[in-house]
C-alpha cells in the first residue's frame, strides 16, 4: 500500500483535535497548538524587522536565526509525530519505503492545514523539491508589508530541511530519541540537509518552492 | 514501577527521556519525563491488543474511534492513545495527578491488558484502575 494522502486527510481532521480541559491538545505525540498564523507571522517578521532596522547587516543573521528555529521546531513536532502511536496506526501501514516517510509527512502536515505542500521531487538521500501553496508565512506577509525582493517562508523552509534529516540523516525510522544531542548531530553535519526556498508568493511567484539538498554532497 | 522509582533521574532529566522500564508479564511499560509534575507512559506488546481491551478502557472516560486507533480521554485523570494493531499505546496523565497516581495507573493498565492477553478476557481479577 502506497501512502494515502486522501485517507490520512481524513483520519486527522476527523479526529476532533480540540483543546482538553487544560488548555492542551495532546496529540501525535506532541502538545499541539491552535493559534493564528497572524500571531506567528507579526513575531517572525518583527524580529527580522527589529534586526534589519538595527544594521542592514544583520540581514542574513536574522534569517540564519528563523531558519535554526525552524530546524528546532521541525527535529520535534515532525520528529514526535514519526514516533508516535498515530503514526504507527495510521501511516506506518502504508509505508513502502524510506521515501514514503518524507510523503506521509508531507499528508499530515496537510492535515493539520500548514499550506498545501506537495512532493514534485524525491531523490533518496539526496535531494527533495516541494511546492507550496496557501503559505500562510508568504499570504502573512503580503498583508502586512509590501512584495519582497527574497523568500519569506522561514518556517516552512527550514522545515523542510529538518525532514530530510530526520529521514537521511538522523534515521527517525529507527525511532531515536529526540535529543538535543541528536539535534546537534544531526544539523551540524556537514553532509546534512539544508534548504533553500527558490520561489516565494511573497516575492510575486504564483506559489512557493523549497529545494532541499546536502550541504557537501 | 514504583512512584519513587527514577526519582533521583528525574532531578536532572530532559523531556522524553526515559525514566524506567517494566515488563508486566506481556506488556512492556516505559516512562518518561514529561515535566516535573507529570510523566507519560509508553506501553507495548508484541501482539495487538485485544479488542476487550478498548471496551474496558472505554468504561473510563469518553472514546473517540478512528479506523486505525482510538483515543480515551478521561478528563482531571488522562488521555489514552491506542493503536491496537501496532501493539502500542500512550498514556498521559492530566496536570490534576500526582506522580504516584500516574505510576499506579499506567501500572494498572499495563495488569488489565496482560491479564486479558493471557487469558482473553477482561475479567481478570483486575483492581479498578482510579
Ligand atoms: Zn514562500
Amino acid at each position: 500500500m502506497a501512502i494515502d494522502e486522501r485517507v490520512i486527510v481524513e483520519t486527522v481532521t476527523g479526529m476532533g483535535l480540540a483543546g482538553n480541559e487544560e488548555g492542551l491538545i495532546p496529540a501525535f505525540g506532541l502538545y499541539l497548538t491552535n493559534h493564528y498564523a497572524d500571531f506567528y507571522n507579526r513575531i517572525s517578521f518583527g524580529v527580522l524587522g527589529a534586526l534589519v532596522r538595527e544594521n542592514p547587516e544583520l540581514t542574513e543573521d536574522a534569517v540564519a536565526l528563523l531558519t535554526e528555529a525552524a530546524h528546532v521546531c521541525a527535529f520535534h513536532t515532525f520528529g514526535g509525530i514519526m514516533s508516535s502511536v498515530e503514526w504507527d496506526a495510521l501511516v506506518q501501514p502504508m509505508i513502502e519505503s524510506r521515501e514514503d516517510w518524507v510523503r506521509g509527512m508531507m499528508a499530515v502536515v496537510n492535515a493539520f492545514g500548514w499550506g498545501r505542500f506537495r512532493v514534485a521531487e524525491l531523490l533518496p538521500d539526496e535531494r527533495l523539491v516541494v511546492e507550496l501553496r496557501d503559505s500562510y508565512e508568504s499570504s502573512g506577509y503580503l498583508e502586512s508589508y509590501p512584495r519582497t525582493d527574497g523568500p519569506r517562508c522561514f518556517l516552512a523552509n527550514g522545515g523542510m530541511a529538518g525532514l530530510m534529516n530526520l529521514v537521511y540523516q538522523g534515521d527517525i525510522t529507527r525511532r531515536p530519541a529526540l535529543t538535543e544531542e541528536l539535534y546537534r548531530e544531526v544539523f551540524s553535519d556537514p553532509r546534512s540537509f539544508r534548504s533553500r526556498e527558490r520561489l516565494c508568493a511573497a516575492k510575486g511567484d504564483s506559489h512557493c518552492e523549497f529545494v532541499v539538498e546536502r550541504m557537501q554532497g | 514501577m514504583t512512584a519513587d522509582a527514577g526519582q533521583d533521574r528525574r532531578s536532572v532529566a530532559s523531556y522524553g527521556e526515559v525514566l524506567d522500564v517494566v515488563d508486566v508479564g506481556r506488556v512492556r511499560l516505559t516512562r518518561r519525563y514529561g515535566c516535573i509534575r507529570r510523566d507519560q507512559f509508553e506501553i507495548v506488546t508484541k501482539e495487538p491488543f485485544p479488542s476487550a481491551f478498548r471496551d474496558w478502557i472505554a468504561s473510563r472516560g469518553e472514546l473517540r474511534e478512528r479506523p486505525t486507533f482510538y483515543v480515551i480521554e478521561a478528563p482531571g485523570a488522562f488521555q489514552l492513545t491506542v493503536a491496537p494493531r501496532a501493539g502500542r499505546a500512550i498514556l498521559m496523565p492530566r496536570l490534576a495527578t500526582d506522580l504516584t497516581w500516574q505510576a499506579q495507573t499506567a501500572r494498572e493498565i499495563a495488569e488489565v491488558l496482560d491479564g486479558m492477553l493471557n487469558h482473553g478476557s477482561c475479567l481478570a481479577n483486575t483492581r479498578q484502575a482510579g
